[in-house]
């Protein structure tokens, strides 16, 4: 990848990436190098904020929103729904926060991130007639349900194994 | 199908509730997203699943609040942000759920709706869903 990426503190509570455009890095692989994922990480863990600037990219606003509404799930405290819902699990939101940068295309718009009872989320995106819905349980429990309400066509599967049918979804739902 | 045989021996329906009476269910604020294909706010299919303790999804009958010259605003008091969804009896019954009146000592009008949530029945009750308390 044709990115450095330079804390501008002994911390890296803050940093700086660099791309050499040439080289064809996307706004993707930034977000899910490992020094930008650690950078969020420590966030977490230690409640102290991160602030990065990119150079010599075209962030997809829509992806850095998603980090950010993703990671502000980590406020929720036990009983957050009034229901008695458990937090949201740390290893999801770091998951997911590697993962959606590698999820998103281009022009892929910001979808719901929705915390969920049993301390996992879903993604969600009610676009263009199709409703898409992701549910991350753990790392390791990710699926989906897709409907296009037009042709009334659906699928539902776990990601592993479907990620090309998950990619063709997302590809639908991007403006 | 019925509902399971662990909702119908231990959350029996109650068939004081009349299918027409409509059940509530706080939707705390980030589970309301906006949909645009339905072209409005609502809640998320994550908002009608059951407690984490294994216990059924809570919900309140506003007969019973209306009947008790009650306001519905009172399942609502500490919940700020939050929007009150409406479901009738008769649409949580058509997926396979019992209705089961469950009385607490602080709010008579407590109940809970046992049945597996899967993946449609959440997308149904949030397509049937009305908002009784808009969120703000």
């Amino acid at each position: 990848m044709s990115t450095a990426i330079l804390p501008t503190d002994e911390t890296l509570s803050e940093g700086e990436v660099y791309s050499i455009p040439a080289r064809g890095a996307t706004t993707s692989d930034v977000l899910s190098c490992e020094g930008i994922v650690s950078a969020i990480s420590t966030w977490y863990d230690y409640v102290r904020p991160v602030r990065v600037r990119l150079h010599g990219f075209s962030p997809n606003a829509a992806m850095i929103e998603t980090i950010e509404k993703l990671y502000s799930l980590t406020e929720l405290q036990a009983g957050w729904n009034s229901y008695g819902a458990r937090p949201i699990r740390s290893d999801v939101i770091r998951h997911v926060g590697r993962w959606v940068p590698r999820l998103f295309q281009a022009t892929t718009p910001e979808p719901a991130v929705v915390p969920r009872v049993n301390g996992g989320l879903q993604l969600e995106w009610h676009h263009k007639g199709i409703d898409l819905e992701i549910y991350v349980e753990s790392p390791e429990s990710i699926r989906f349900q897709v409907e296009d309400l037009t042709s009334a066509e659906t699928a539902e599967a776990p990601l592993i194994g479907n990620e090309e049918l998950l990619r063709a979804w997302i590809a639908r739902i991007s403006d | 199908m019925a509902p399971p045989l662990r909702c119908q021996q231990e959350f029996p329906d109650d068939p004081d509730i009349q299918d027409g009476d409509q059940m509530l269910r706080r939707v705390p604020p980030k589970q309301i997203i906006f949909d645009q294909n339905m072209g409005r706010l609502r809640p998320s299919s994550a908002t009608f699943e059951d407690d984490e303790d294994d216990s059924p999804m809570s919900m309140y009958r506003r007969t019973v609040i209306d009947a008790t010259g009650g306001n519905i605003e009172r399942v609502m008091v500490g919940h700020a942000g939050y929007g009150l969804a409406g479901l009738c009896a008769g649409e949580l019954r058509s997926r396979n759920q019992t209705v089961h009146s469950n009385p607490l000592e602080d709010e008579p009008a407590h109940a809970e709706v046992c049945g597996r949530k899967t993946d449609s029945n959440r997308k149904f009750f949030y397509q049937r869903s009305v908002w009784v308390i808009a969120p703000p």
